[in-house]
């Protein structure tokens, strides 16, 4: 009991450390579009990059970092596509080069190989069908937090730097 | 920071639990025992009318007698002996030998002319063999047209379909896999049965004399593991020099007779 209560109180206490979440109204359409189109945008690239699944995850980054300096909001969704689609793409690559060598080098088709693919079949179906709730729960201005990827973006995100504390104070001239 | 430790590992639990879950549970191996024995020889019926069809056959009491000199001294390096094996030489001045279904073993009167000795064709006839015991033709045949088509074809006997599916058993297009297993169970039973496994090396260089092979570089891309590459795998596990017993045949009368 004790230690459920010091973990209580400790979560309570690092919430204080945390931006505050922005509400579905407070947050303007261009926002939400920009949230929304993190998930679509990457998406698409997953299909244009299949060949070499590499490559959307280029184009996941370059879409990070455009979006980067807009409001926290949009970071969180474009930062949580981003990480969520991390594995996604490790696996389809590996996916790709397994299954070259045994077409191109004629190594065995194993089970092991086969059980791999359903692997990969369903982390890209678990993939896409979140990616798309939180296309459709960015559009609506809402948080949505995947399982692991979420948190870990709400705390990268969300968590109040040094540097925000420190307001600059625009003084006037030393007379 | 535990909580997405533990989630993380939640997730990874999952994902090894699903890779092992249905590596397990995959039917690639069973698949091919999916053809039964007897589904087998019937395939086999109407493969060899389409062979005798296309080839004529040298009169089988001519050949039988010495081909059977040859099998029985093989089967005794076999481990397992899963069909009646029949072999048939064909009248064609192609360089071949292969394996159809159901133990129907077919060699040219062309591979035979450039033999010299019985223990060269035995050590092709042991390759052979190998193909057979691992069921590699039918194998091949269900990975490139799929299970179903075959028995349909096979019940039907679509006579242009039949001769697309000859082309193929007959140029035995097999993966560098099944090639090279063909070899490993080959040296088995040839240094079993007291013969000389390099009699398979002696017998590729001769082939690899005869047609000039693709250019090097594209090994790769062929379907058959280039001759040398063989050679090599060969010469590397014939293991050490055993002393062989000759095969108790005539090999010139017997080559002469053919004609």
């Amino acid at each position: 009991m004790f230690i459920l209560h010091f973990q209580e109180n400790h979560n309570f206490m690092t919430e204080e450390n945390y931006n505050p979440i922005p509400q579905p109204d407070e947050i303007d359409i261009r926002e939400k579009e920009d949230a929304m189109g993190a998930y679509l945008m990457m998406f698409a690239a997953l299909g244009a990059g299949l060949p070499l699944p590499i490559l959307n995850l280029v184009a996941a980054i370059i879409y990070y970092y455009i979006n980067k300096g807009k409001s926290l909001f949009v970071r969180f969704h474009s930062l949580q596509s981003l990480l969520s689609q991390l594995p996604t793409s490790i696996l389809n690559a590996i996916a790709v080069f397994w299954g070259a060598r045994i077409v191109f080098f004629d190594y065995a088709f194993t089970d092991v190989f086969k059980g791999y693919l359903w692997l990969v079949g369903i982390a890209n179906l678990i993939y896409i069908i979140f990616s798309i709730i939180g296309a459709v729960k960015a559009r609506k201005g809402q948080m949505y937090y995947f399982l692991f990827f979420g948190r870990v973006s709400y705390q990268s995100v969300f968590k109040r730097r040094e540097a925000d504390s420190l307001k600059v104070v625009n003084q006037p001239p030393k007379m | 920071m535990n909580k997405n430790l533990r989630d993380l590992g939640v997730i990874l639990i999952v994902a090894l639990i699903i890779w092992a879950g249905f590596t397990y549970f995959s039917t690639t191996t069973e698949k091919q025992d999916l053809v039964s024995i007897q589904q087998e020889a019937d395939i086999a019926d109407f493969f060899n009318k389409q062979i005798f069809r296309e080839f004529d056959s040298v009169d089988v009491e001519l050949t039988d007698s010495v081909m059977n000199v040859i099998f029985e001294r093989l089967s005794k390096g076999m481990d397992t002996v899963s069909y009646d094996y029949d072999i048939y030489v064909l009248k064609s001045d192609q360089v071949n030998a292969f394996t159809a279904f159901h133990g129907q073993l077919f060699v040219f009167t062309g591979l035979i002319e450039q033999t010299e000795s019985a223990e060269e064709l035995a050590a092709v006839l042991a390759h052979e063999l190998a193909h057979a015991e691992n069921r590699h033709v039918i194998k091949n045949l269900i990975k490139e047209i799929g299970l179903n088509s075959l028995i349909l074809i096979i019940s039907g006997g679509d006579p242009v379909v039949m001769q697309e599916i000859t082309k193929m058993v007959v140029s035995s297009g097999f993966s560098r896999n099944m090639e090279r297993e063909a070899d490993e169970y080959a040296i088995q039973y040839l240094r079993k049965a007291n013969i000389n496994p390099n009699r398979l090396t002696q017998f590729f260089l001769k082939l690899k004399q005869k047609n000039r092979e693709l250019p090097d570089g594209f090994e790769w891309i062929s379907s058959h593991p280039a001759l040398k590459e063989r050679i090599q795998f060969v010469t590397e596990n014939a293991g050490d020099s055993i002393v062989e017993i000759p095969i108790d045949l005539d090999w010139d009368e017997f080559k002469k007779s053919l004609h």
